[in-house]
């Protein structure tokens, strides 16, 4: 199912969302009367103003590009003609290896080598198509970040470094939107993109539910189900209410029931009903019934009724863990449980794929071995479970009105850029780690087909840009990680008031 | 020496297949204190986390740890599918090395399924072999119903899970609950109410905070 050619829903696809909008009547007051109710003055200390936004929530999905994604390497590439006589020395592309992408600022490497580094396999990329797909829901901002070290980088990427109270970018989102959403924000990335931030006045639902393995996840989402011997879910519930009331009021209860920890323990007891009155261990389960090794039937278990179209999409989500994430996002939108969600590849190598590596170890941070093959290799990695995703979320209603997509942002987080320099003319060399880069934001809500920044093409240094204005600015090359932040959160429409981060209305579309 | 020899025999052997099973030492039941429990004044409490919750549920019921809990009968739940949601950690894959520190909204609901499956395969063996039963033995039966919930066994019963989970004797509050619940099921549809009760009781100990929290 897709959207026409204007956008537009078919009939057929608007009739199954208002459906679905009528089915979920019964959760709208959690969705809309409590959001209102809960504004309270603590809300506006934490700069939430709810009744500013418009009742209908909005997406984050945060691609956590671990090791340094390069932006010299994709969208920003620079021609060695254009680098003049450093070209060599640089980290510049031959002039046939970087595309234009027509009527954009874009640009798009193509490039082939015949092995990996030391990993016998023959790359063979090109981010010509995916550019031209969709760069007018690109925008690249280009960056100065504030650390080289990997975990610590990857954090400020998503806290902005600490631009707004030390809260992730996931955690805004999930505090302004995942009122009622019974997972507000799962995280499924590594490192310093899995990190909380440091923001400890938000309410418990904003911080990330930690998701390590995607594919069986699902099977925590009910207390009972698929346990083989176990009683009747009546059963269940009666036992459930006798330990919940002897709990509140035994000796061990009114010793500690004040404490963090069982007043946290009781509100989740709750957040778990919601998740099993949804049926989500059935809804997001994305593996099929395979026995002997998956024997779900057995257990009274069944797949998604989206199951086998995402095992189509992602074939590899048995082997490779970023597509079996990249599955789980996409049902996590499309069953309203998440507002925000993080994923992206890890540093361990995963066999799999059409040539026998899913992704190379270290994952970006292989260009230490091989830059050119490695950065190419990843992006490569990275827009194609991109391209799958937003094609799902395209062809998924979110209303009448609007698809998944049009009310998602999609954040390509990195740690930092690479050094700049190579032997003379080398073809592969290694890189370090460089504070200056750039990120790329996709979305509808995104200013579109736009570059804030740029690159000198003699140093291939990013320069920064006013997020305000979207002006270039050649020579600047400070750190603007808090703009970043503000851009991913002024272009989905948040609430921003009382946070004191930058203008950045440059990223709005 | 030998007719000793067969007379022993046959009396280990008629205490082994005739014999009903002893049902628990009664339990020494405390008085619920209606007031005069003070609230902890640092509350500093933790929860057990995959390693030593398992531990813990597998020695209240006498089963190897494996048999705790598995989905699909062959992952482990805590030390596999489930361990980060409570509190493990996971260097290798996505480089969790440290624990959270604090439960998540996913915990108790897999605190419930390693509750509910160690207590299915322990009333499955009980029931399965009285003579040798670990927990639920010396509970007379009405083919699939208790036979006396007002009897003496339930919170011979109880008292014995209680002692074996939470390290005490239970309070006659938990006492009455429990053989409430008996009665509920007793007079619910279900078609086993011995088992659900045994299962359910046992699911509720497990599942509780006093036995997950320290």
């Amino acid at each position: 199912m897709s959207l026409r050619s204007n956008g537009r829903l078919s009939r057929r696809q608007a009739l199954k969302a208002l459906s679905l909008a009528a089915a979920g009547t019964s959760l709208s007051p959690l969705l809309s009367g409590c959001r209102n109710a809960l504004v309270t003055e603590e809300d506006v200390e934490r700069g939430v103003r709810r009744d500013a936004l418009d009742g209908k929530p909005r997406f984050l999905i945060t691609i956590a590009a671990a090791g340094g994604a390069s932006i010299i390497d994709s969208f920003l590439a620079v021609r060695a003609s254009e680098a003049g006589s450093n070209a060599a020395r640089l980290n510049t592309f031959p002039d046939s290896a970087v595309q234009a992408v027509s009527g954009s600022p874009f640009r798009a490497v193509r490039y082939m080598g015949p092995r990996l580094g030391a990993i016998p396999i023959a790359v063979n990329t090109n981010q010509l198509a995916f550019a031209q797909k969709y760069r007018d829901d690109m925008l690249v901002a280009t960056s100065t970040g504030t650390s080289v070290n990997h975990v610590i980088a990857q954090k400020r990427a998503i806290t902005g470094n600490a631009a707004w109270k030390g809260r992730t970018l996931q955690e805004a989102v999930a505090l302004q939107w995942g009122q009622g959403f019974p997972l507000p924000n799962v995280n499924m990335a590594v490192g310093g993109f899995a990190e909380r931030g440091t923001d400890g006045s938000l309410p418990a639902s904003c911080y990330a539910e930690t998701v390590t393995g995607p594919s069986l996840w699902p099977l925590g989402l009910d207390g009972a189900k698929g346990i083989r011997g176990a009683p009747s879910r009546d059963v269940v519930e009666l036992a459930r209410r006798a330990r919940n009331e002897l709990d509140d009021g035994s000796v061990f209860g009114r010793t500690f029931g004040g404490s963090d920890a069982l007043t946290r323990w009781r509100t989740q007891r709750a957040d778990g009903a919601k998740l099993e009155v949804q049926d989500l261990i059935t809804k997001l389960n994305v593996i099929p019934d395979m026995p002997p090794q998956i024997p779900l039937s057995q257990y009274g278990l069944s797949s998604s009724p989206d199951g086998a179209r995402l095992r189509q999409v992602f074939p590899e989500f048995f082997t490779d863990p970023f597509e079996a994430q990249a599955a789980l996002a996409f049902l996590l939108l499309k069953h309203r449980v998440s507002v925000a969600v993080t994923i992206g590849p890890d540093f361990n190598v995963t066999v799999g794929g059409p040539n026998g590596i899913a992704n190379p170890p270290l994952a970006f941070d292989y260009s230490h071995n091989d830059h050119r093959g490695g950065q190419a290799y990843m992006w490569a990695r990275i827009l194609g479970i991109i391209d799958r995703l937003v094609t799902l979320l395209k062809a998924e209603p979110f209303d009448a009105t609007e698809s998944l997509w049009d009310r998602t942002m999609l954040y390509v987080a990195t740690d930092f850029g690479r050094t700049r320099g190579r032997p003379d003319n080398a073809m592969e060399f290694g890189t370090g780690h460089d504070l200056n880069n750039g990120f790329l934001l996709m979305s509808p809500m995104v200013k579109g087909n736009t570059v804030l920044g740029g690159v000198d093409a003699a140093t291939t240094m990013a320069y920064g840009f006013d997020p305000r204005t979207g002006q270039a600015q050649p020579g600047k090359f400070v750190s603007n990680e808090p703009d970043i932040y503000s851009g991913v959160l002024t272009a989905m429409g948040a609430d921003l008031s009382g946070s004191g981060l930058p203008d950045a209305s440059a990223f709005k579309g | 020496m030998f007719r000793n020899a067969l007379m022993t025999l046959s009396v280990v052997t008629a205490g082994c297949f005739c014999a009903p099973p002893a049902p628990p030492p009664p339990p020494q039941v405390m008085e619920s204190p209606d007031a005069g429990v003070g609230a902890s004044a640092r509350g500093n409490l933790r929860f057990k986390g995959p390693e030593r919750l398992v531990n813990d549920v597998a020695a209240a019921l006498e089963l190897r740890a494996d048999q705790v809990c598995t989905e699909l009968g062959q992952y482990q739940c805590a030390g596999q599918v489930h361990n980060v949601a409570l509190g493990g950690v996971d260097p290798y894959g996505p480089g969790l090395y440290e624990p959270s520190g604090i439960t998540a909204v996913t915990t108790p609901l897999v605190v419930d399924r390693i509750a509910l499956s160690a207590c299915a395969r322990r009333v499955d063996a009980d029931l399965a072999t009285p003579q040798t039963a670990v927990v639920f033995r010396g509970v007379p039966l009405n083919g699939k119903k208790l036979a006396n919930a007002d009897g003496a066994e339930l919170p011979a019963v109880i008292g014995e899970l209680t002692r074996r989970v939470l390290l005490r004797e239970p309070y006659d509050r938990e006492v009455s609950r429990y053989v409430q619940l008996a009665k509920e099921l007793d007079a619910s549809t279900e078609a086993e109410p011995a088992r659900a009760w045994m299962q359910a009781v046992c699911f509720a100990v497990v599942s509780s905070t006093e036995s997950v929290f320290y």
